[in-house]
């Protein structure tokens, strides 16, 4: 596992000076005169039976072959491939090494500059983010090589029934809508994410009061007393995501939020199979501070919880730090579509591994107001008539 | 010849009484010069009890006991014990006391001035005056009456001693706050010395604050005593410039039993303090015997609080009038009168083909009464029960719910043996806004309870207004016929409205909470699912005090309005030991 330290410097987060080559945000290095569609088969695992390229299947969990029907786990496929001419099992480095990348394409969509990344039997006919049809097809050069995958678990194929299911409980969203829902340009993708790691100490200072009261014949008395509560300690966190492409809203990423991490795998290659994978355009040092917030903002309310026995409690200061901070790099399994309604595109992510949707739905004002006076009217009659006869 | 004798008889018994008057003050000639250092009066007794009251002895001591008076108060005090001044000849008793100021054999005055002081007692009917001359004149002041009121104490319960000494160490102390007063020998502030007696003859309006013309004052007794005479009852109306250092109900009690106030072997009564003390300026009232309490019960409040506006803008009598109503109606609402407009109890008819609808001075618009009376005709026929509804200008003695149940009841409405109904009455007085009472009777309790006539009291009250006669009256019927028709009311309107927008908001709340929902992307602010389990440590957690601060706010008082330690609507007992009620009290 490959992991980047960082330490905290007097200008706050900085990533250590560890150059990466071929990954600058954004950027596409794509190395000239490469042959993009050259031994297609190399990077896709073999079926240990038939030789033909296998397929990773994500019900089963396993490589299937859709040649003679056999189905493989990884450790199988490594172990009857070892010692056999054409299967190069070596310990991956930080960056995919030629042989790795002799069997992927890249796309670069030339309306938003995505770089999708795939392995050489995957076509990708539109940028999954923008839609863009116009795609150029290049050799892939340098890229990083992601610590852990999360492979897709909800097949394309699942897409609309969970769509349905998702839209069937939203209120006043359009009947048209809910029962013609269109889903087009789906598109399953890795989408990198920086998985953050970090302890934080510290302490914070809360102001806190415990009032008091008693009375005798004539007055009624308020005692407060006001109070200084310091509290210090540490926790740790790991595996704080965030995004790591910029075409994907940061927003909607949080909100695909959790993954399971427990069915998180080493990467390898192969799981890329059949999906896209963008490359990360947003490095680790630029969503420090988003993840940071995130870490603090439960640290203090960690510390609140152990603040007890007083009327009052308000925060007041906190002196935080974060140490044995480390960042990994990973893909999550990412459903984007969209759905044109009534002239306006309504975007959609899906958490590929949890089925979970996120995205804008169309809202009816009409049937809001039905709603809400049909109700009104109803409730409010029985109301009156209930309180006609107990009157 | 018969008239002649008679004439004579007559004529020698005045002067023998006036000269009963001549000797009692002459001792001697020599005694008529002037007399003292200065020399500033004449000598002879002051003492004249032609009634023989007196022994010698006593008689000796409280002449002596005047002399003393003169020479240390600069005031000639006399004092005449006589059974009335008509045997004397004289129409008045204030004719008799100007007769013997300017008796030229008996100067009285001290000084130049003639300052003089006459306290005169007729036995006959047990009332007494004081007159005052010269600069004294004007010197009559309020320790002067008590003073007065004390001699009467003591002349009605026939301790004329300590009556006459009495009222000589009271003046005196008056007119010299260092003067000394030596304890009478029977002390009537000790209550086993308390002789009860009934005064008839002394004014029930006792205006020693001067908060009353003559002519009022006049009209108030003149009703009082009507009062007295028709409902067995003693209202009396004492002001004075201040308590006598007393709370004002030990005062007022003081006052009514030491008087001689109240009716009958119970002392029924009531009576008006009303202290102008500037450090402690109010009213008070407190009762005396079961009638009196009765009038007071739960009464009380009203009256201080009707009573309190004419008070604050000086106007005592319209103030003390409405003392008056109050306790006239009281009576009247606490006995059920013999009689009613004529109308005697054994007289009491039936109204079944009567007016339902009685509207004095078109109160009530014609057309109103008539839809109001077909409608309590049908509400008569379903429900068999009476609707009564009275629009009056005024109902004299009475409050307007005894006026309205005196009505119902001796003009025999109802419906069936229990004389079952509902009545309104709405007076269009000088009450803003108008007044109305609502009353069920008969067996109507089990349709309109008090909760029933409570809420048939509000909708009446905001359909009346101000004056807005026959929108109330037909409200009524209209709320007693869907009353009885249904066994409850319609909502109120405002429970309507209140109702409408809980539910507008409840649901507007769900709606938006429901629109909220479909929002699904939102940005993560927190890691708490990523803290690695057990991984929190709590280092220090450290407690620094800082200050404190106590504040107190001043408990509500149980009644805001009424007077402190007044200790109003309960019972205490005055100094005579007599038991009574009222009490509390009003500052203005």
């Amino acid at each position: 596992m490959s992991e980047r330290p960082f330490e905290e410097t007097d200008h706050g987060m900085q990533q250590n000076a560890e150059v990466m080559p071929g990954f600058g945000t954004g950027s596409t290095q794509n190395g000239a005169g490469r042959e993009p569609d050259k031994d297609l088969v190399n990077l896709s695992y073999k079926c240990p039976n038939c030789t033909m390229p296998l397929k990773f299947d994500n019900e089963m969990k396993r490589f299937v072959c859709e040649y003679c029907d056999g189905s493989f786990l990884l450790e199988e496929i490594k172990d009857a491939a070892d010692g056999k001419e054409g299967y190069n099992w070596h310990e991956y480095k930080e960056e995919l090494d030629e042989e790795e990348l002799v069997g992927t394409k890249s796309y670069v969509c030339k309306f938003c500059g995505a770089e999708i990344v795939t392995d050489a039997v995957t076509s990708a006919t539109k940028c999954p983010y923008c839609g863009n049809v116009l795609l150029v097809a290049e050799s892939l050069t340098g890229m990083l090589r992601p610590n852990k995958i999360i492979p897709f678990e909800v097949d394309r194929d699942q897409l609309i029934t969970l769509f349905n299911k998702f839209v069937k409980k939203k209120h006043f969203v359009p009947k048209q809508f809910k029962d013609n829902p269109v889903l087009k340009e789906v598109m399953g993708v890795y989408e990198p994410f920086w998985l953050y790691e970090s302890g934080v100490d510290g302490r914070v200072d809360y102001t806190a009061t415990k009032v008091r009261s008693w009375s005798d014949s004539k007055y009624d008395y308020t005692e407060t007393k006001y109070y200084e509560v310091d509290v210090s300690g540490e926790v740790h966190y790991m595996n704080v995501p965030a995004d790591g492409s910029k075409r994907l809203d940061d927003n909607t990423m949080d909100s695909l939020e959790p993954f399971d991490y427990s069915k998180m795998i080493d990467f390898e290659p192969g799981y890329l199979s059949g999906h896209l994978a963008e490359r990360f355009d947003v490095d680790a040092d630029a969503n420090l501070e988003r993840t940071k917030l995130r870490m603090w903002n439960s640290t203090e309310a960690q510390f609140r919880g152990s603040v007890q026995g007083y009327s009052s409690v308000s925060h007041k200061s906190s002196s935080l730090r974060q140490f044995d901070r480390n960042v990994k790099y990973a893909l999550f399994p990412i459903y984007v579509f969209a759905i044109d309604y009534q002239g306006k595109r309504y975007d959609y992510a899906v958490n590929g591994q949890t089925g979970k949707i996120v995205g804008e739905l169309p809202f009816s004002k009409s049937m809001y107001r039905k709603w809400k006076w049909i109700r009104i009217a109803l409730i409010t009659a029985a109301a009156y008539v209930i309180g006609f006869f107990l009157n | 010849m018969r008239m002649k004798r008679v004439f004579f008889l007559i004529l020698a018994m005045m002067l023998l009484l006036m000269t009963g008057v001549a000797a009692a003050q002459s001792q001697s000639d020599s005694e008529k010069a002037p007399v003292s250092a200065d020399g500033q009066y004449y000598d002879f007794n002051r003492i004249v009890d032609v009634t023989n009251s007196l022994t010698d002895e006593e008689r000796a001591e409280i002449n002596k006991c005047l002399a003393e008076f003169i020479e240390g108060a600069k005031l000639d005090l006399q004092i005449y014990i006589i059974p009335s001044a008509e045997t004397f000849g004289c129409e008045s008793v204030a004719e008799f006391a100007d007769r013997y100021f300017d008796d030229p054999k008996y100067p009285s005055g001290y000084g130049a001035e003639r300052l003089s002081l006459f306290y005169i007692y007729e036995t006959d009917n047990g009332k007494s005056e004081l007159y005052s001359y010269g600069r004294a004149k004007n010197q009559t002041t309020w320790g002067v009456m008590k003073a007065k009121f004390y001699a009467d104490y003591y002349m009605q319960a026939g301790n004329v001693y300590d009556a006459c000494y009495g009222l000589i160490d009271r003046v005196w102390k008056d007119l010299d706050k260092s003067h000394t007063i030596r304890a009478a020998r029977n002390d009537m502030m000790n209550p086993s010395g308390f002789h009860p007696f009934h005064n008839e003859t002394v004014s029930r309006v006792l205006d020693y604050a001067d908060l009353l013309n003559d002519e009022q004052r006049k009209a108030m007794e003149e009703r009082l005593t009507k009062i007295r005479e028709t409902y067995h009852m003693d209202i009396v109306v004492l002001t004075a410039p201040d308590s006598d250092g007393k709370v004002w109900e030990d005062f007022a009690d003081d006052f009514y039993d030491y008087g001689g106030f109240g009716y009958g072997e119970d002392y029924d009564g009531m009576i008006l303090f009303v202290d102008m003390d500037p450090a402690d300026r109010g009213y008070t009232i407190t009762t005396c015997g079961t009638r009196g309490q009765n009038l007071y019960n739960g009464l009380v409040e009203t009256i201080y609080d009707d009573m309190f506006d004419y008070f604050k803008s000086a106007q005592y009598y319209d103030g003390i009038n409405v003392y008056i109503n109050h306790a006239v109606r009281q009576i009247n609402h606490v006995e059920l009168p013999s009689s009613f407009e004529g109308i005697e109890r054994s007289q009491i008819g039936d109204a079944t083909d009567a007016a339902r609808v009685i509207s004095q001075d078109g109160i009530l618009k014609e057309s109103v009464q008539n839809k109001l009376e077909k409608a309590i005709k049908s509400i008569r026929r379903e429900y068999k029960t009476d609707v009564l509804v009275l629009a009056v200008n005024d109902t004299g003695d009475y409050y307007p719910v005894d006026y309205l149940y005196n009505y119902y009841t001796f003009n025999g409405y109802g419906e069936g043996g229990k004389r079952s109904g509902v009545g309104l009455i709405l007076v269009d007085g000088d009450t803003d806004p108008a007044k109305f009472e609502l009353l069920t009777f008969g067996g109507t309790g089990d349709k309109f309870d008090e909760a029933a006539v409570e809420r048939l009291s509000s909708m009446v009250s905001s359909a009346l207004g101000s004056d807005k006669f026959d929108r109330a009256a037909e409200k009524f019927v209209d709320k007693v016929e869907f009353r009885l028709k249904w066994g409850h009311y319609p909502l109120r309107t405002s429970t309507t409205i209140v109702l409408f927008v809980i539910v507008f908001i409840v649901i507007s709340i769900i709606a938006s909470i429901k629109k909220a929902a479909n929002k699904t992307i939102s940005k993560a602010v927190t890691a708490s699912e990523y803290m690695v389990p057990g991984s929190y440590r709590i280092f220090n957690i450290e407690e620094r005090f800082i200050n404190s601060k106590v504040t107190k706010t001043r408990r509500p008082e149980p009644s805001s309005t009424g007077r402190s330690g007044g200790g109003g609507g309960g019972s205490h007992h005055s100094s005579s030991g007599r038991s009574h009620g009222g009490g509390g009290g009003r500052h203005f």
